[in-house]
């Protein structure tokens, strides 16, 4: 028997976007369609109150488990904790995905609603599966499904030049970097003979240093790099991000990242952890994230469109998220689960301004962020404090994240790594800071104000009370990373 | 071991003998070849794609028609569906009703997809 609870949340996605798809069917092609929007909401919630279940910390008392982990397919998808954190990180980045979705295509029209919010939740579900493989096969399946998906919707504005140029160049370079990561996979399959991750582990650690090895570990983590915008694997990333639909972009930034860094702390910290071979990657990660940290937030400071000074930002990010993962052991894992639980509210809550921004001025240009502090203070309090956050400025969430994953990589010896990235986040404080001096110092153009619903305004709040609470306050977090890194060690 | 590659060793001798055998074969046949048949051709015939059968025409560089390509599609995830159903029924009776519901779920999933298309008329032809 398969146990199906494992990958309930997953089942719970694929049925909503399903039935996202056949409920449009037989709707008017005049209707509103407010029904499959709120069929997407409820699902994408239903799958996130799974989780809690699954961890046996449900709040309506419908425990599934005793809290164990659960296993399935001889054991090739384990639930256990680390996953559930990353599939809840996942899912919140969806429900917020799915709030930008309603706003942005008031303005940017499309024929085909449903099926971007079905593509949406398939893409999800492969996320969500991708955090809980224990094996390559399944790992590279869940990753397609997650790509191929958003090669999709990256390019889903069929009239759009600029989408289709995202969508052009996300699927040329990700099917060039899958190509790689599979080709690792193939010779660590010949190296090992199995595709389990611990197994590959026993089998490694058994045998000498080969060649063979270490040039498969070079192309799993050049694949893999690609998928997270590591430099120098981060060309695509601001033409993406820029060309494709808003909710999109914030949606790669968040879940695909946390999916690929889920697949990296799975591969490597497990499967590849052998005495051969660890120094070798742990070098190339230490470069890797050493230059995205650099590049990243240099090429930012010129940059005079938001989203691609997002995308140069979110490289930036996950080369600081990096050296967190160069920490091997609770104190790194625990560090990296809530620094991208930072990362998620501070950059989703920009995300979701540049979307109602843009409904309103139809531009993404920094310079027509001017006066957005008289035009909306929400928003511009949601910028001060999510771009600060991002930067890691003391009072709030993203200095603590950058504390602990900063502290964890001078605990294993990577001074010289935290120094860059402390410096590298000063630096990024200029380019943070100038549009948050747009939108507060400058006066507007044009004074109307900007409206919002209630739901977004909300969203827009809580963003803003989670960053600054888990500055002072990152205990509650802490604990839940460190609960879901302890089933790791 | 070692000895295993020997299959190896004999099929890639069959493999360059049969290749080496058609060049021979091709080459002694043609007109200044090894037995030197002299065949009278006629110059467009030479120059033609296929020498027999039907008479080709047009060329192979214009536009299909885009609806070809949905139809590809759906046909190849019924395609795929036939080539699950087969191992399935095969060892139907040792899956037992388990067997059974997952191939009516997976069924069901495709069929789905074909309402789908259906009502979206991808199957219409315009």
């Amino acid at each position: 028997m398969i146990n199906y609870l494992t990958f309930l949340p997953e089942i719970i996605l694929v049925c909503t976007a399903i039935l996202i798809l056949v409920v449009e069917l037989f709707q008017a092609p005049s209707s509103k369609r407010s029904s499959i929007r709120w069929i997407a909401f409820l699902g994408t919630l239903a799958a996130l109150l799974c989780l809690s279940c699954l961890s046996g910390s449900c709040p309506l008392g419908c425990n599934l488990t005793d809290g164990t982990a659960q296993q399935a397919f001889n054991g090739f998808i384990k639930t256990d904790g680390l996953a559930l954190y990353f599939k809840m990180i996942i899912l919140l980045a969806t429900l917020f995905t799915l709030l930008m979705t309603y706003r942005h295509f008031e303005t940017h029209k499309t024929p085909y609603p449903a099926e971007f919010l079905a593509i949406l939740l398939f893409s999800a579900a492969g996320a969500s599966a991708l955090t809980s493989a224990q094996e390559i096969i399944t790992l590279y399946i869940a990753l397609e499904t997650l790509t191929i998906s958003s090669y999709l919707l990256a390019s889903f504005m069929k009239k759009d030049k600029g989408s289709n140029e995202a969508g052009m160049k996300y699927l040329l370079l990700g099917a060039f970097s899958s190509a790689l990561l599979l080709f690792g996979f193939s010779y660590i399959y010949g190296l090992t003979g199995t595709t389990v991750i611990t197994e590959i582990a026993k089998s490694l650690a058994m045998q000498p240093s080969s060649p063979l090895a270490v040039f498969a570990l070079i192309l799993v983590v050049g694949g893999l790099a690609f998928k997270i915008s590591l430099a120098p694997f981060h060309m695509w990333t601001p033409d993406v991000y820029e060309g494709a639909p808003t909710p999109v972009t914030a949606f790669l930034s968040v879940a695909s990242k946390t999916a690929g860094f889920a697949a990296f702390v799975r591969l490597f910290w497990v499967g590849l952890n052998v005495p051969s071979l660890q120094p070798i990657w742990m070098g190339l990660f230490a470069v890797l994230s050493a230059m995205s940290i650099i590049l990243g937030n240099l090429e930012a400071i010129p940059q005079k469109n938001i989203k691609r000074l997002m995308g140069y930002s979110s490289i930036a990010q996950a080369g600081y998220i990096a050296t967190g993962f160069l920490a091997i052991g609770p104190m790194g894992l625990t560090a990296l689960l809530f620094y991208i639980f930072v990362y998620l509210f501070a950059n989703l809550g920009v995300f979701l301004t540049i979307v109602i921004v843009a409904n309103k001025t139809g531009s993404e240009q920094i310079e027509d962020y001017a006066g957005m502090w008289k035009r909306s203070p929400l928003i511009g309090i949601v910028l001060l404090v999510c771009l600060l956050s991002l930067a890691g400025v003391p009072p709030f969430a993203g200095f603590s994240g950058k504390w602990y994953l900063f502290g964890a990589a001078i605990s294993k010896g990577y001074t010289w790594l935290a120094l860059i990235g402390m410096t590298f986040s000063v630096v990024s404080l200029f380019y943070y800071l100038q549009v948050a001096k747009q939108a507060l110092v400058v006066a507007p153009k044009d004074p109307s104000p900007i409206e919002m619903s209630l739901l977004e305004r909300s969203v827009l709040i809580l963003c803003v009370v989670v960053t600054v609470t888990l500055g002072v306050w990152p205990r509650p977090i802490m604990d839940l990373a460190q609960a879901a890194a302890s089933s790791l060690f | 071991m070692l000895e295993q590659y020997g299959y190896v060793l004999v099929f890639l001798m069959a493999g360059i003998v049969f290749i080496l055998g058609a060049f021979i074969t091709g080459w002694a046949l043609s007109p200044n070849g090894l037995l030197g048949l002299k065949y009278k051709y006629k110059k467009e015939v030479l120059v033609d794609t296929y020498e027999c059968g039907v008479e080709t025409y047009g060329s192979s560089w214009f536009r299909f028609n885009v609806s070809f390509y949905l139809y590809a599609l759906l046909f190849v995830i019924f395609d795929i569906e036939t080539v699950f159903l087969y191992p399935w029924a095969v060892s139907f009776k040792a899956l037992g009703m388990f067997g059974f519901m997952e191939m009516i779920v997976f069924i069901l999933i495709l069929l789905v997809g074909l309402a789908y298309a259906w009502k979206k008329e991808a199957l219409k032809w315009e």
